[in-house]
């Protein structure tokens, strides 16, 4: 009898435990909103793509001027290549922080790392 | 003991599960003005408040309405359906302008002896002088430098109700204030709204955060890298480089943030950022400013205003006046 109380009381802190590391995740680990932080990838004002910032992926994407190549490595978000003139979005950079964003102007393409929006359509 | 272990493992899968799956913002769609992309999130929960999907896009089409608005009328490249832009100012020289202009004429004029001058509106034809020699990669003429430059110092404006004259023969330019200005708008507009947790960014120029902690990574200008991450919770940020207007020649960048007193780029920092909790339109004219002035002159002027600043030099060392 007092095993089987030793035991149950062994699942039941690991169980609260569990709930406290998941917590921490919940409010610190991620954005302070609890979030998981997603590449938002607009053409204009419509949402095209929203994909975890985690998944290593590449997308490209047609803009006004050019396609677009994105790359997502790492948990870090850059232009690989863009056809516009001034290339002021490829030389921005790696991006891995909430709300960063990388905008290509002339193909108005717009970038941000942000919670994960809905896709229609 | 049964019935408490079923009920512990009960609420924290919910736990777990709720923070696997809630997202507790909207991310609003970019609005692009002011030759850049606004960011806006808001949070569903703001203080007692539940904002909810359709309020939240109510809020985009009042702001979408309203920043557009403010951007045809500080345009100074071009007029608009109502010729009524700081462009048909500058070329008639005199206007019937709306409230809305009138008071951001009057906003930036009262910048000029705030910031002891270093913060000037009238460089509108040196501006875009710059502008130009950036694009076409071709130093301007000095003697024509000078000359706009007398032009920018003696000019001034008469305002009379709504009717605004511009005195003298410099042009003005609002591009220094605007992005600061059309932020501490939608941080108004919000908080009368009773959404106070968000974070809008203007393009990272400007950059305001709500009553919710949230990260600002202010970034190398010219290379890769942080210069520094913020977490900051009713602070606004604003950051002066010349990341996205320079050229190199000879060694030497050349951008287009110009010293007021000498009509030419400024050459004191690499970077410069400003954050307070303070009007944004005031955090965006600063940053600007004190790109113009020496070390000695901004800790002063900073300690003045209650602002925190972050300086990027050229050797790559940072200055930092925090509180």
């Amino acid at each position: 009898m007092i095993l089987l109380k030793r035991s149950n009381d062994i699942i039941l802190i690991t169980l609260l435990l569990a709930g406290i590391i998941a917590l921490f995740v919940f409010f610190f680990v991620r954005n302070n909103n609890g979030d998981a932080p997603y590449v938002n990838i607009y053409k204009e004002d419509k949402i095209l793509y929203s994909v975890p910032l985690e998944k290593n992926d590449t997308i490209e994407v047609t803009g006004d001027v050019s396609k677009m190549v994105i790359v997502i490595r790492n948990g870090r978000v850059h232009v690989e290549y863009s056809g516009c003139d001034n290339q002021i979005c490829v030389h921005e950079g790696e991006k891995s922080e909430f709300n960063e964003m990388i905008t290509c102007l002339p193909n108005k393409i717009y970038i941000r790392i942000g919670s994960k929006v809905d896709v229609k359509g | 003991m049964k019935k408490l272990l079923i009920l512990s493992a009960f609420i924290i899968t919910s736990l777990i599960l709720i923070s696997c799956n809630t997202n507790m913002t909207y991310e609003l769609n970019p609005i692009y003005v002011f030759d850049t992309a606004i960011g806006i999130r808001l949070d569903k929960i703001n203080d007692d408040y539940k904002l909810s999907e359709e309020e939240a896009n109510n809020h985009y089409k009042v702001i979408s309405n309203k920043l557009n608005e403010l951007s045809r009328i500080t345009n100074d490249f071009d007029t608009n359906e109502n010729h009524n832009s700081i462009y048909d100012l500058n070329e008639k020289r005199e206007l019937e302008a709306t409230q809305e202009l009138v008071d951001i004429i009057k906003f930036s004029v009262d910048l000029i002896e705030d910031t002891n001058g270093y913060f000037n509106p009238f460089m509108g034809k040196l501006n875009h002088i710059w502008k130009d020699a950036i694009k076409e990669r071709k130093l301007p003429n000095d003697d024509l430098i000078k000359e706009e430059l007398a032009k920018a110092k003696e000019t001034t404006v008469k305002i009379e109700n709504n009717k605004v004259s511009i005195v003298g023969e410099g042009n003005i330019d609002l591009g220094g204030v605007v992005k600061g200005y059309a932020l501490e708008w939608m941080r108004k507009y919000l908080d009368s709204n009773k959404v106070t947790k968000y974070v809008i960014d203007c393009g990272s120029s400007s950059v305001y955060i709500g009553d919710s902690v949230a990260t600002v990574a202010i970034t190398m200008p010219y290379n890769s890298g942080y210069i520094e991450k913020l977490s900051l919770k009713n602070r606004g940020v604003a950051t002066s480089n010349g990341k996205y207007q320079n050229m190199v020649i000879d060694g030497k960048r050349y951008h287009h943030l110009l010293n007021p007193f000498t009509g030419y780029p400024s050459d004191n920092y690499e970077s410069v950022s400003v954050i307070g909790n303070i009007d944004n339109g005031l955090l965006d004219a600063y940053s600007t400013a004190i790109f113009s002035m020496s070390k000695e002159e901004y800790t002063k002027f900073c300690t003045s205003k209650g602002i925190e600043v972050i300086v990027l030099n050229h050797d790559d060392t940072v200055n930092r006046i925090v509180y």
